[in-house]
């Protein structure tokens, strides 16, 4: 079988080097590759990301890296699709199933929408949670109004502004330097594992779960047109096999476990009290983020997505596949 | 040639010093501003990382014309010398032929990628700028340093020219 | 392999025959990934490798820093920290040289590049030292080697940029050079005393201050204490991060230059503006270069086969580090300190992390091996610089003088070395 000409996938990881997408998530599918071909694929991790965050797509679709993930809310003006799942009040806190429902949602919806590029996955990390800096939760449209909050740029800062909160928003990486310095008295869109990986944990109080999750985060997983054209039928269905929802309930998972892990510190160590938002807040919320939701619809429909439909199949498997 | 790239350049430069200057003012001045403000007034700069980082790109750009002009970039000096004395006239035009080279590329990707911007509309993440603004301005400066880096060249000779600038210290 | 090092081979031959440092790494990084991946990914990779660089916030402590160092280059301040260094020391043999140790030290503590604070000592401290009959080697050694102390004690611009290479908290970096950079100023002035001890007439006592010129030099020093702790305190504290305490600095660095009579006109602002811009520029255009041949040596399997070979041969990261130490020693002699950092670093960053070397110790080590690269034969820049301000000294006599002090820097290097805490106590007590 080494008499065969063997291909290998140059595999991108933005994370740093030390984090699991880059350390477990790939290499793992890297395996599964390898043993559902044959071996007559493999895959290629650099020890450095050759491209930025907001450029992994451009650099898949120009050949630098062979395969990358690109976070979608960087793409938004090459995909509406994939950010269905990045609307409000969609999110659950079972990540596998939105993952796999983002799949589902794409390949009947918006299968067309990714050009220049072959989509290989798409997966939905843990949701976005409400976190107080004082020791008042966070648990009306009044405790919010009157904070000033760190908020993710996108949907959630949007919806901040949107209802009068003064908003300090930035990149989650840069979180820890407006969060840790009381510039700000709550924050918005970081699920638990995000607060333990960026140190937030000794800067915050409590935090607010909505019953539905106010938002989350997905990711696409893409690989070179050309590329995958040199991958022989028989492969690229061994591939497909083991990509899709296999891979992203796979990469999803790893947010869940570390969820579960942040909230064992978020007791143990920092003292984080976890309260369960007041059903008439969740409500007066959702209505204040109907805008976004229609904003979505409008242009996924511009776009030629039937995007109610979308919105509605999403929402529905969602709720269909959440165990949690 | 020589006389006209001799009489245009001091004038490009010059305007180029005011532009780099100015620019590396205004990130002090920011950064400092938006510190002041978060503390003493709690109304920090919305977006004021997001601007230093432009501001950043720009001085880098426009500084680099000021270095290629006069071509006192960083060498080490090891067999140099004694090349320098072997082909007094080849070392010198290989050495800059090549730098001009590099530069071009450089201006050229830099132009392209600002040309992609514009064509995929991207925006920048917290201020909501189109990107082509920002890239767009880089990559004219990084043009200029070009062009003002291969009227140096041709001015080489130019012992006027040559003692305009003192020791890069 | 084979390629990355047939890459840095023709790189070492490109420089060394005189291109341009930043333009013949762009170039060599350019043609590597081209042969790895094709042209037209490869040139793409270069345009967007150099955009994202030229925009990352993290970069933007350099200029800053850079421009810091400018004003108080310009402020004048030299002459009053070397007479209040002089009013302690000066009647100890070799008193000039103890005080040209300290007042360097002074002015690294709010300058961020070596050259500057050698190029302003040699103005300010070789009069003295040639009117009490020091030799040339003496005194000319201890300010090309007490000019090193500028990238050790923070601010520093190597370290800002290992912490970028490495991804390592700038803050951190910088708190950690601190005890160093003190160990450095002891072991330095233990150099001066060893070298009069062994030749008296080479550093003779000096004579006591008129007490009014000691205390009016004196007054000089507050401001540079007290820029030295804001900056450093701010990013001790997490007050603010070092991008923002670069600000902080290079208003504060303005503010005491306008205070002593300087920047008080456009021409005068411009001026210092223009150079600092130009400063950034030269590196930039180094730092755009090694990152695209750093892209390249990440395709070329090269980081990952010193794994294996980590690996294979159960090396601890105490041996990685020795051998790393050592390369960077060979590469000093002839490259200056950025260089050394950004080519070196990227390719043995996974053996490290793999070895679990604590990178805010190795940064630490690393900037100290840069420190010894700027005085150590053939190309020292330091000595270099010094001579281009005294010309009538002949580089030889400067080199025969910077001895002692490559001592103290191999025993400061071993210091930290066996006793990591001297670099990592500091910052450890932030978390
Ligand atoms: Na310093
Ligand atoms: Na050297």
């Amino acid at each position: 079988t080494h008499a065969q000409a063997k291909t290998r996938i140059l595999t991108n990881c933005f994370w740093p080097p030390q984090h699991y997408m880059c350390t477990q998530v790939l290499p793992t599918w890297g395996e599964w590759v390898e043993e559902a071909t044959d071996g007559r694929v493999s895959i290629q991790i650099p020890p450095k990301s050759l491209a930025s965050p907001p450029e992994q797509w451009g650099s898949v679709e120009k050949g630098i890296a062979d395969a990358a993930v690109q976070f979608n809310g960087f793409v938004a003006n090459r995909v509406t699709g994939p950010l269905v799942a990045m609307n409000p009040f969609v999110a659950s806190a079972d990540a596998p199933a939105m993952s796999e429902a983002l799949w589902d949602t794409y390949q009947k919806f918006f299968a067309d929408e990714y050009k220049g590029v072959h989509a290989l996955s798409m997966w939905v990390i843990t949701p976005a949670e409400v976190y107080s800096q004082n020791d008042t939760p966070i648990n009306s449209i009044d405790d919010l109004k009157s904070r000033k909050i760190w908020a993710l740029p996108g949907t959630v800062a949007n919806l901040m502004k949107k209802i009068g909160v003064g908003v300090v928003a930035g990149p989650a990486v840069q979180a820890n330097e407006v969060i840790s310095r009381g510039v700000v008295d709550g924050h918005i869109g970081l699920s638990p594992v995000s607060i333990a990986a960026f140190q937030l944990g000794p800067y915050t109080k409590s935090m607010t779960q909505f019953k539905t999750r106010i938002y989350s985060t997905s990711f696409s997983f893409v690989i070179n047109e050309k590329k995958w054209a040199e991958i022989s039928p028989e492969d690229q269905a061994a591939i497909t096999a083991v990509s899709g929802p296999k891979f992203g309930r796979m990469a999803a998972q790893f947010w869940v476990n570390g969820d579960k892990a942040a909230l064992a510190k978020f007791k143990s160590e920092w003292d984080i009290k976890v309260y369960d938002a007041d059903p008439a807040f969740e409500a007066a919320l959702t209505e204040a983020s109907k805008f976004l939701t229609a904003g979505w619809i409008k242009r996924a429909t511009d776009k030629g997505i039937d995007g109610q439909a979308a919105y509605d199949f999403y929402v529905d498997r969602v709720s269909a596949l959440s165990k949690l | 040639m020589q006389s006209v790239a001799r009489a245009v350049l001091p004038r490009i430069l010059s305007v180029l010093e005011a532009i780099s200057a100015i620019l590396l003012f205004v990130m002090m001045a920011l950064t400092f501003v938006d510190v002041i403000g978060r503390y003493v007034f709690t109304a920090p700069i919305f977006g004021a990382a997001e601007m230093i980082q432009f501001l950043l790109a720009m001085t880098i750009f426009g500084g680099l014309s000021l270095i290629n002009a006069h071509d006192s970039h960083i060498t080490v000096e090891l067999f140099e010398p004694w090349l320098k004395k072997r082909f007094p006239r080849l070392q010198p035009i290989l050495v800059q032929s090549f730098s001009v080279a590099v530069m071009a590329i450089i201006a050229w990707q830099l132009t392209v990628f600002a040309i992609e911007a514009h064509e995929i509309g991207s925006f920048t993440v917290v201020l909501e700028w189109p990107l082509v603004v920002v890239v767009g301005t880089v990559a004219g400066l990084s043009v200029v340093s070009l062009i003002v880096q291969i009227l140096g060249l041709m001015l080489q000779d130019d012992p006027e020219w040559r003692g305009d600038h003192g020791d890069p210290l | 392999m084979t390629t990355a090092l047939i890459g840095f081979g023709i790189l070492l031959l490109l420089c060394f025959f005189g291109f341009r440092v930043g333009f013949a790494t762009l170039f060599v990084g350019l043609v590597g990934f081209a042969l790895q991946r094709g042209w037209s990914p490869a040139l793409s990779m270069t345009g967007q490798q150099i955009m994202d660089d030229a925009m990352s916030y993290n970069l933007s402590v350099i200029p800053l820093f850079i421009l810091m160092g400018v004003f108080i280059y310009r402020a004048d301040l030299s002459k009053d920290l070397y007479t209040a260094a002089y009013s302690g020391l000066g009647r100890f043999r070799g008193g000039l040289a103890l005080s040209t140790v300290v007042a360097c030290a002074g002015f690294s503590a709010v300058s961020g590049s070596s050259v500057a604070t050698a190029a302003t000592m040699t103005r300010v401290a070789m009069g003295p030292m040639r009117k009490y009959k020091y030799h040339d080697s003496l005194s000319s050694g201890t300010i090309a080697a007490g000019g090193t102390l500028g990238i050790m004690i923070p601010p520093s611009v190597p370290l800002v940029i290992f912490g970028i290479v490495a991804e390592q908290d700038i803050g951190k970096l910088f708190i950690a050079g601190v005890l160093p950079g003190i160990l450095l100023v002891a072991l330095f002035m233990g150099a001066v005393s060893v070298v009069v001890r062994l030749n008296p007439e080479a550093g003779p006592a000096g004579e006591p201050l008129d007490p009014a010129e000691a205390r009016r030099a004196q007054r000089a020093v507050w401001p540079v204490l007290a820029l030295f702790v804001l900056v450093l305190g701010g990013i001790y504290g997490k007050v603010f991060t070092p991008t923002e305490a670069s600000g902080i600095g290079a208003v504060g660095a303005a503010a005491i230059a306008f205070m002593r009579g300087h920047l008080r006109s456009l021409p005068e602002w411009r001026d210092a503006l223009v150079e600092a811009t130009k400063t950034t520029a030269t590196l930039f255009i180094v730092i755009f270069g090694a990152l695209v041949f750093a892209q390249f040596i990440n395709l070329s399997g090269l980081p990952y086969d010193l794994v294996d070979i980590v690996e294979d041969f159960e090396l601890t990261g105490t041996q990685i580090v020795i051998f790393v130490m050592f390369i960077a020693i060979l590469m000093g002699m002839v490259f200056e300190s950025i260089g050394i950092l950004l080519l070196l670093v990227p390719v043995f960053l996974p053996s490290l992390f793999a070895a679990g070397v604590d990178m805010i110790w190795f940064g630490i080590l690393v900037v100290l091996v840069t420190e010894l690269g700027l005085i150590t034969p053939p190309i020292g820049m330091n000595v270099f610089v010094v001579r281009s301000v005294m010309p009538d000294i002949k580089l030889g006599h400067i080199f025969k003088g910077v001895v002692a002090f490559i001592v103290a820097d191999l025993i400061a290097l071993g210091l930290v070395f066996w006793l990591p805490e001297i670099a990592t106590f500091l910052p450890k007590l932030m978390e």
